[in-house]
């Protein structure tokens, strides 16, 4: 393809005008050897874009994947709804039981309503548990491998030595 | 299905004793109250349900971060989210001046050079139990404050971000 | 619907929505993990399913917001470097130099592409690198023809401008 072609079809391009197969035309062009001097520095953009068109999953992922996934029981979440409101009326029998036996040691407990603040559904929890623990993971990572004197405190608190 | 009941209420029971000592409640009730913070709370069924997720008959997570993760949450009691891209520094600092240092010992402190900042706290009971492991942070545009409730092994949690090490390594 | 069924319909777009997934994510596992959650909510409509008729675009659409949903959840955004993209697709002879410098110069984009906001980024992805048309990306990516136009038009003009920079810095 000559020059003065392709430069008005990057034009195009980076006008937002060009159709799919002229965008297909450039990504063709930068490909090959023979890219004029001035328009090389496009080049990477395009290359990119092929090579990035390349991914795909990984074999553990599709392996995964191609067993069935179960729905995850109703029956056994119904249930877990019926004890958890048997629960909530025994705690609060415990949660007085045991207010009244033990001077409070930690924190004071509160009236929040943390229930209202669940997560839609459970997998949207488990989510969001686990970036959370992950966030922590990648803390506690950072600080032992970046402070040695550091280590040496956690070991101390972990029992590790 | 009688003894899966009588399970549910004894993990439900014994979580409810511990419920009433989270720093959340404790210091940080404004917070949560506070329109503009974002507080998610995860209770302990769903940490039972990420077991049955996993193990028996739901999705097959044979990856070895999900294992580290699966080890983790099977230890928790419940586990609480503040967050806030509102002058994240200020309730950062605020925060840290709320706790009560007698109770909770400092961990872990990261001071980045783009100034944003990690503290973990951890609060043991009279045994030397861990009960509680408080997470916060703050950088340019948001303030975090996450409190773990649970007697969690720290050695797992550390395992997590090992295997996602492990990841980044192979990539 | 039974799950060969299922994955008749699902398998030949999967690795289009993984690649959204991780241009937004940034990092594989996530980004399985993404396309792991579209298929266990599809799953989940089973008969619901068939009803849909652009099926394509309506995962496409899932799998945007599942993956901007995880990063809200505070998942931390890992710099991915670029791998598993099979052998540079310039002349065949390339000296390893060459290649190593070639890829620096796709980490550059990658880098590139991962500074701009996400539906610039999503429109350049389905655009670019899918070769879709605007009316299967405003299906997908839930914005209007114009919506599409415009965010491709500013993307593109910040690569442009960022390539341009580059080389007269000679960076």
């Amino acid at each position: 393809m000559d020059y003065n072609t392709i430069k008005a079809l990057l034009n195009k391009y980076f006008e937002g005008e060009s159709s799919l197969a002229e965008e297909q035309q450039l990504r063709e062009y930068f490909q090959g050897e023979h890219i004029a001097e001035d328009l090389r520095q496009y080049q990477p953009l395009f290359g990119y874009f092929q090579k990035a068109k390349q991914q795909v999953t990984s074999e553990a992922f599709d392996q995964r994947m191609s067993r069935p996934i179960s729905r995850p029981k109703r029956s056994l979440r119904l249930v877990y709804r019926w004890a958890a409101a048997a629960a909530v009326v025994l705690m609060l029998g415990a949660g007085w039981f045991f207010n009244q036996q033990v001077e409070d040691p930690g924190p004071t407990a509160s009236a929040i309503d943390w229930s209202k603040y669940e997560p839609a559904t459970e997998e949207e929890a488990i989510e969001l548990a686990r970036g959370a623990f992950i966030k922590t993971s990648n803390a506690m990572y950072k600080g032992l491998s970046t402070a040695a004197q550091e280590v040496e405190n956690v070991k101390k608190i972990m029992d590790w030595e | 299905m009688k003894r899966l009941m009588w399970s549910s209420l004894l993990l439900l029971f014994t979580w409810g004793l511990s419920a009433q000592a989270n720093a959340i409640d404790s210091y940080f009730q404004e917070y949560v109250e506070d329109e503009q913070f974002t507080v998610v709370y995860i209770s302990p069924r769903v940490f039972r349900f990420v077991d049955d997720l996993t193990s028996k008959d739901g999705i097959e997570m044979d990856d070895e971060e999900a294992q580290a993760f699966i080890d983790v949450a099977s230890d928790m009691r419940g586990l609480r989210i503040l967050s806030t891209d509102v002058t994240p520094t200020k309730y950062y600092e605020e925060a840290i001046s709320k706790i009560d240092t007698k109770l909770y010992e400092t961990l872990i402190t990261i001071r980045d050079r783009d100034g944003s900042r990690t503290e973990l706290l951890l609060r043991e009971n009279t045994d030397g139990k861990l009960e509680e492991l408080l997470f916060l942070s703050h950088g340019d545009e948001e303030f975090t404050l996450m409190s773990f409730v649970g007697d969690l092994d720290l050695n797992k949690v550390m395992k997590l971000a090992d295997e996602m090490e492990d990841d980044n390594k192979e990539e | 619907m039974n799950w060969m069924e299922f994955q008749e319909q699902i398998w030949p777009i999967k690795d289009r929505l993984f690649r959204l997934a991780y241009r937004l994510v940034n990092d594989r596992a996530e980004a399985e993990d993404v396309v792991q959650e579209v298929m266990i909510k599809l799953w989940k409509q089973g008969q619901g399913l068939l009803s849909i008729n652009n099926l394509e675009a309506w995962c496409l659409k899932l799998t945007k917001n599942q993956a901007l949903d995880k990063l809200k959840g505070g998942y931390r955004k890992r710099k991915a470097p670029l791998e598993h993209m099979g052998e540079p697709s310039t002349a065949a002879n390339t000296s390893p130099d060459r290649k190593a410098e070639q890829q620096d110069l796709y980490d550059q984009v990658q880098r590139l592409m991962q500074s701009l906001p996400p539906d610039y980024q999503s429109v350049v992805q389905l655009r670019d690198i899918e070769g879709m048309s605007y009316q299967e990306i405003a299906d997908a990516l839930d914005m209007t023809l114009a919506q599409v136009k415009t965010n491709l038009f500013r993307a593109r003009k910040k690569l442009r401008e960022a390539l341009e920079k580059r080389n007269a810095y000679g960076l």
